[in-house]
């Protein structure tokens, strides 16, 4: 983990005490931790940045409550609202998928193919999306432990405790994750020297 | 002696979830173990990249959060 000159809680104690460059810097510090973890749940971009906007919230509005207490470590626990806010969404576009178009396809097929922004195609390489992609489209089960382990920071056994497994079984579907990852990428490699050369 | 290893001790070991004794016996097996340490090598190629994977919200959503933040009060401690 990275180290900085001022730590996560020295920010979150000159923020309660009314420094807004303080959160500024919390921000700026786990915005993109956060909303890498959210986006590769939820697969739209759009989303994702409504539940980052919704993670800070919760986080502003706890904090300036006085209900914030997670004995400085800030990350974790803004990885863990992020992270329950995208399963929740997850979960009910699961339960309610018909959001059908005119033409009849579903409303979440065309968000999750949409043509990226500009700025996506400014800041992220050809690489990086690939690698997003292949990550969406693992099995749930594998993409959950994959993220709470590589994002979330969790050991193998505070994923078997959340997600009600065995440690064993954790820990091959992380094993099937990354098996099935590098497939994926070999794929997609091979696709692309069959492209260039024919 | 050393003690055979799966695929799931050696992620055990890529993150640091062995004890002392476990992890000797992983590094032994690797330096033995051809296959092993070829999963272990893949492995950690396809983590380095997973965890440089970094996605950038936009200006404005990080502007939103910033403008909320501004203008909650802080709510008086009685």
């Amino acid at each position: 983990m990275k180290k900085y000159r001022i730590s996560d809680s020295e920010l979150v104690s000159l923020y309660i005490n009314g420094n807004e460059e303080a959160f500024k810097d919390l921000v700026l510090r786990h915005k993109n931790r956060v909303f890498t973890t959210i986006h590769l749940i939820v697969k739209d971009r759009y989303l994702a940045e409504d539940l980052l906007q919704e993670t800070f919230i919760k986080a502003v509005t706890t904090i300036k409550s006085g209900r914030y207490n997670d004995e400085g470590k800030f990350l974790p626990w803004i990885l863990r609202i992020g992270h329950n806010l995208a399963i929740d969404t997850f979960r009910r576009s699961k339960r309610y998928p018909t959001v059908l178009m005119e033409d009849g396809s579903n409303i979440f097929d065309n968000l999750e193919f949409a043509e990226p922004t500009i700025e996506d195609r400014q800041v992220t390489q050809d690489s990086v999306n690939k690698l997003k992609r292949h990550i969406q489209e693992l099995p749930d089960s594998q993409k959950q432990v994959l993220i709470m382990r590589s994002y979330l920071d969790m050991s193998f056994k505070e994923i078997a405790d959340e997600t009600g497994v065995s440690i064993n079984t954790a820990l091959g579907r992380m094993r099937y994750a990354l098996i099935n990852l590098k497939k994926k990428m070999q794929e997609s490699n091979l696709a692309y020297d069959k492209k260039n050369y024919p | 002696m050393t003690k055979k290893i799966t695929h799931d001790d050696v992620l055990k070991y890529i993150y640091k979830e062995t004890s002392t004794e476990e992890t000797n016996n992983v590094e032994n097996q690797l330096a033995l173990n051809n296959l092993a340490m070829e999963f272990y090598v893949e492995s950690m190629e396809i983590i380095s990249r997973i965890s440089e994977l970094q996605l950038e919200p936009s200006m404005k959503c990080q502007d939103k959060i910033l403008d909320y933040s501004g203008s909650f009060k802080f709510e008086s401690i009685s």
